[in-house]
């Protein structure tokens, strides 16, 4: 800061750390509620349990096999 | 943030408020809290250095103990045939967290809380409690590994896990998210050391060049271990709980709008930094690969190179997947402590002191401790976890990244400022459709050996 004892006008850059600084407001997203249900927003979380299903049925049929339910393994 | 001051402005008025250049705002005289610098460079290197960390740290965190296994496998297995598949995942995973960094700036919060608002109780409590289980899973493996290590080194896991366990918890208790910060990214930056063992182990530089940038596959057969491998460094490369510890460290650090492009440069540069460092440790597994070892797990390999290469490299490996795993289990039981005590309206700060946020820090705590006390029970079936991990991290990732991308192309939450540009939903549906085919088929490997001959 001693440096800064020069009365030239001359242009310097004050870099403030994200902690140090003054809290910046974000965007507001409580009261929003839920997303809007689009079609894209509706498919991919079609798919989305579609593919959790999947899994679900293939960790059963797993866990069956390990058990001995199914006759195998 | 950024400031363009006149120098006698700083005297005659104070400190200078406001992103300045076009519009000052002169305040009250109070000292000048930032750094002042001459030159445009100077700034844009002190605010980049400023921002830096949250990138570095989720993507080298990312090549923990299963990480070092996985890639040095690859190695053992196909030498460095598998290189091209590491430059293929570098914009792969810049572009998944990318959309995390600037989710987390734009909104300031964690991942699980977003789902949790946008998506539903529903949807928040399931990826919540699938990526609580799946870590945990994934820190009896870190433990694992230091336990497995460090035995090879003499030292008994009764003394190396608790000791492991009770400088993880020190790390994070004292308050202060910079001295974490600035630890653990020193801790990365002793992954440099991969790339010393990687030119010590006689790494042939051309063909590695070659098969990084021509892609192709080992000569021979494409069968079921090939495609499990591959899948398995793809899965290892993107973890589920990364897309979490971002976001989450991104709003702890509480980033400014102006800084997403340092943030942007930080998790690229990460990734790069990671590749790399995966890379070199393929080339290490090649050595194996060279001289037929046959090995079980990286610490095998270890102490079987110790004859071929040297002491430095059978040291070297045993104590960079000690720092591997302790990265690791840093990090993930932050993801999950950061995410617990949002949802639950805790507390879940560095910031705080441990008083003042009990719950958060006992997630962690409770995180580190259990893991750490179940890989000391005798016998304990370390393959059935393993396994575990593989179809859990199946179930979250891809619904994980289904909620970031939906987020990001959310109007009504971000507006148009934030959300996704058209290039990036093609890259980022193209990234979902790959990652559900590959999770999908990895866990019907796990589950469904019997489909695969």
């Amino acid at each position: 800061m001693e440096r800064l004892q020069n009365t030239q006008a001359m242009e310097v850059f004050e870099v403030v750390h994200p902690l140090r600084d003054k809290a910046e407001k974000k965007l507001q997203t409580t009261g929003l509620g839920p997303i809007e249900m689009t079609t894209g927003v509706k498919i991919s979380l079609m798919m989305l349990r579609v593919y959790l299903t999947l899994m679900t049925f293939m960790l059963v049929y797993h866990v069956a096999g390990l058990a001995g339910i199914l006759g195998r393994h | 943030m950024i400031r363009t001051l006149q120098v006698f402005d700083l005297f005659r008025h104070g400190r200078a408020e406001g992103t300045l250049r076009s519009e000052p705002k002169i305040q009250s005289a109070v000292p000048v809290t930032g750094r002042v610098v001459r030159r445009k460079w100077q700034h844009s290197l002190l605010t980049f250095l400023m921002v830096f960390g949250p990138g570095l740290i989720v993507m080298e965190a990312d090549n923990d103990a299963g990480a070092v296994s996985t890639y040095i496998q690859a190695g053992a297995q196909y030498g460095t045939r598998l290189l091209w598949l590491m430059l293929l995942l570098l914009p792969i995973t810049y572009f998944v967290q990318e959309m995390v960094a600037r989710l987390g700036i734009a909104t300031g919060k964690g991942h699980v809380a977003m789902i949790y608002e946008r998506f539903g109780k529903w949807w928040g409590r399931f990826s919540l409690l699938d990526l609580m289980f799946v870590n945990f899973l994934t820190l009896i493996t870190e433990f694992a590994a230091i336990s497995l290590a460090l035995s090879k080194l003499g030292i008994s896991p009764y003394v190396a896990v608790p000791v492991s366990a009770a400088g993880l918890i020190l790390l994070v208790v004292t308050g202060s998210y910079l001295r974490w910060e600035r630890i653990v990214i020193g801790l990365c930056l002793i992954d440099l050391t991969w790339f010393a063992l990687a030119h010590a182990v006689h790494s042939n530089w051309a063909i590695s060049l070659h098969d990084t940038l021509v892609p192709g596959l080992p000569p021979g057969r494409v069968d079921s271990n090939l495609i499990y491998l591959i899948i398995a460094i793809v899965g290892t490369t993107i973890a589920p709980w990364q897309l979490f510890f971002q976001q989450s460290c991104v709003a702890e650090k509480r980033l400014r709008f102006a800084d997403l492009k340092w943030a942007r440069l930080d998790t690229l540069l990460g990734a790069a930094f990671t590749v790399a460092v995966a890379g070199a440790m393929i080339l290490i597994g090649d050595l194996g690969f060279r001289h037929r070892i046959g090995f079980e797990d990286p610490a095998q390999l270890a102490v079987a190179l110790g004859p071929i290469a040297g002491k430095f490299v059978r040291n070297g490996v045993l104590l960079l997947m000690v720092n591997a795993a302790v990265l690791g289990t840093t990090a993930i039981s932050l993801a999950s402590a950061w995410a617990y005590g949002e949802v639950m309206g805790w507390q879940h700060s560095l910031h705080k002191k441990i008083h003042e946020a009990p719950a958060f820090y006992a997630v962690y705590i409770a995180c580190v401790a259990a893991a750490a006390a179940i890989v000391l029970v005798p016998r304990m079936p370390l393959q059935v976890v393993i396994i575990s991990v593989q179809v859990f991290a199946g179930l979250i990732l891809p619904s994980a990244i289904i909620f970031l991308q939906l987020l990001l192309n959310d109007h009504a939450l971000l507006g148009d400022e934030w959300i996704n540009r058209r290039w990036n939903n093609w890259i980022n549906w193209t990234i979902i459709v790959v990652l559900f085919a590959l999770s999908l088929l990895l866990a019907a490997q796990v589950m469904l050996p019997n489909l695969f001959g």
